[in-house]
């Protein structure tokens, strides 16, 4: 009787203890990008695979990965360079999905204005963010492209601003992201027109998902079934987007539903790049080589680490 | 009621020309609604979302009343000691003259590093900004004595606790009270800084979103909500001078005849 007693009660606990509590960090306020995530939660696939998890908004990569470094959130959803450039000043973190293998990275304007090639700037007033990478990573877009840079005039402005400002016609294209502040134009009613950073030679890895080396360590399973939810929650929102956009709306009413639409089929197709193909999560070490390449060069990065230390395919196989 | 109506019917009169100014120039010389939104089109775009912000103003009030509590009930006691122990005169008093030096919201991007996205790095920052200016307006109450009431309370025999209560604390109050003022004013200025730095709920969240976003006439809703917050608190804390210190000079001015407004 007592042996029963114990073992009914011994599988109570493992039913309330089998559910992992995880949180996970986004980059940024819930958008596109974001939505399969939601999701994923609202048809339980993370459920399927024990996980409680909690999704929170983000103010910035950067900000993302620190948080995840002091383990005050489990997973963070950050851009390949601020993992690497805080890992490279010893923050305890490494990315285990290489989610976006392009980036969104663009150079946006009004079609109106006639930017189709970079060839096209040369003469232009560029906004740009101070300390923001993208200013620097175009440093990358033009030596690839052989552009003057003294001919492009540099427009320094709040990172909320730069919208405004090519409205405004103050600029004449702003260093953005083609998921973000395009669509920001287009509803407007206004034709935008972006240029991929990634499609002129001067692609990085995109955004990623990360968590503690450590975590890496103490509980591999745990972050095996993470991005096994997650992979599932990608693929299953590309087959239906709107429903997906449906259930983040459910958590955030006041999304606009063809925005949040629109930036997510950005996002779909950034998930690949040239040399990664096929599986959601899997890094390319060209990708990742250039990546660390052009952070080295335009961005002061110093490491003599290879590519592998700062991401690890090991969790998206099987 | 009637009677404060009257008196602030002026105030009243300039906010409405001030609005109506504002809604015919901005529809006149047809200023775009993302650079400045018509008074009409915030009031309309506010209540179509007053649910989330309303649920938001809730989350950064907590922020901003717990902060400044814990600053009152922390500063004016920590006041009292330094002004009567000579020992946390000299040993304290310079070390809260110091890091009252240090710019407090320039330290908030290590509140995250350090506490995350909770509310307690929120918490810190009202408690940070509020505590100094009570704490130094209280020191200054606590020793601006009058001696020879001191000295005439003794010769009726009046023993520490007593002078403490009828002579040292009333002389105190209104200096206290300068100090709870100022405080409250700067809490609701620390809790959206913190809330800029990093949340994912309130009203500084709420506020950059919709900045990001380029939805100019909630940027507006939201930042007269948070003064109207603002100015709640201070209200609070100037009724509450009313009732505690209804003999003092600076609660006098609206004695009929000298009231300007």
């Amino acid at each position: 009787m007592k042996a029963l007693l114990l073992s009914v009660l011994f599988a109570f606990s493992c039913v309330a203890w089998s559910q992992d509590k995880v949180s996970f960090r986004m980059n940024w306020y819930l958008g596109g990008l974001h939505v399969p995530f939601y999701y994923g939660k609202d048809r339980g696939f993370y459920a399927a695979e024990g996980i409680d998890l909690t999704l929170n908004e983000g103010r910035g990569s950067a900000n993302t990965v620190q948080v995840v470094a002091a383990g005050s959130d489990t997973f963070g959803l950050a851009d390949s360079s601020s993992v690497i450039l805080t890992a490279s000043k010893g923050a305890d973190v490494k990315s285990v999905m290489s989610l976006l293998n392009s980036t969104g990275f663009a150079v946006i304007s009004m079609a109106s204005t006639g930017i189709r090639t970079p060839k096209d700037l040369e003469g232009k007033r560029l906004a740009v963010s101070p300390g923001d990478p993208l200013g620097q990573l175009f440093m990358a877009l033009a030596a690839v492209n052989k552009l003057d840079t003294s001919k492009i005039s540099m427009v320094q402005v709040d990172p909320a601003a730069k919208v405004v400002s090519v409205l405004e016609k103050k600029a004449d294209a702003l260093l953005g992201g083609a998921d973000d502040q395009f669509f920001l134009i287009k509803q407007r009613g206004i034709e935008p027109a972006a240029l991929r950073f990634a499609d002129y030679g001067a692609n990085i890895v995109g955004m990623t998902v990360l968590t503690k080396s450590e975590l890496i360590k103490s509980k591999p399973d745990l972050i095996r079934r993470f991005v096994r939810a997650s992979a599932r929650s990608w693929e299953e929102a590309k087959k239906n987007p709107g429903a997906a956009v449906d259930a983040a709306l459910k958590v955030k009413p006041d999304l606009n539903r063809q925005s949040t639409l629109d930036q997510m089929m950005v996002d779909f197709e950034l998930l690949d790049s040239k040399n990664s193909k096929g599986r959601i999560g899997m890094g390319a070490q060209a990708d990742w080589d250039q990546t660390l390449e052009l952070l080295k060069k335009y961005r002061g990065l110093e490491t003599k680490e290879p590519w592998t230390t700062f991401h690890t395919n090991e969790f998206v196989g099987k | 009621m009637s009677d404060w109506l009257r008196r602030r019917a002026g105030a009243l009169a300039i906010f409405l020309l001030f609005f109506l100014v504002w809604e015919v120039a901005v529809r006149f010389l047809g200023i775009k609604e993302y650079l400045l939104p018509p008074p009409t089109k915030i009031w309309s775009e506010f209540l179509k979302r007053s649910d989330i912000v309303m649920a938001s103003a809730w989350v950064t009030t907590q922020e901003i009343l717990a902060g400044y509590l814990l600053a009152v009930v922390v500063s004016v006691p920590l006041a009292m000691a330094i002004t009567f122990s000579r020992f946390m005169e000299n040993a304290v008093y310079p070390v809260i003259v110091f890091l009252q030096i240090i710019p407090k919201i320039a330290i908030a991007p290590l509140f995250i590093i350090w506490f995350g996205f909770g509310f307690l790095p929120k918490l810190l920052l009202v408690f940070l900004l509020s505590f100094f200016p009570i704490v130094v307006a209280s020191i200054a109450g606590f020793k601006a004595l009058d001696a020879d009431i001191m000295d005439f309370a003794r010769t009726t025999g009046a023993g520490g606790w007593r002078l403490f209560a009828k002579i040292r604390l009333p002389q105190a109050l209104p200096q206290i009270f300068t100090g709870l003022k100022v405080g409250a004013a700067l809490s609701a200025t620390a809790a959206v800084v913190a809330e800029f730095v990093a949340s994912d709920k309130g009203l500084g969240y709420l506020l950059l979103q919709y900045n990001g976003q380029l939805e100019t006439p909630m940027v507006f809703a939201i930042v007269v909500l948070l003064s109207l917050i603002g100015l709640a608190v201070y209200y609070a804390v100037e009724l509450l001078e009313r009732f505690a210190i209804p003999w003092h000079v600076s609660q006098q001015r609206d004695e009929p005849g000298t009231a300007l407004v």
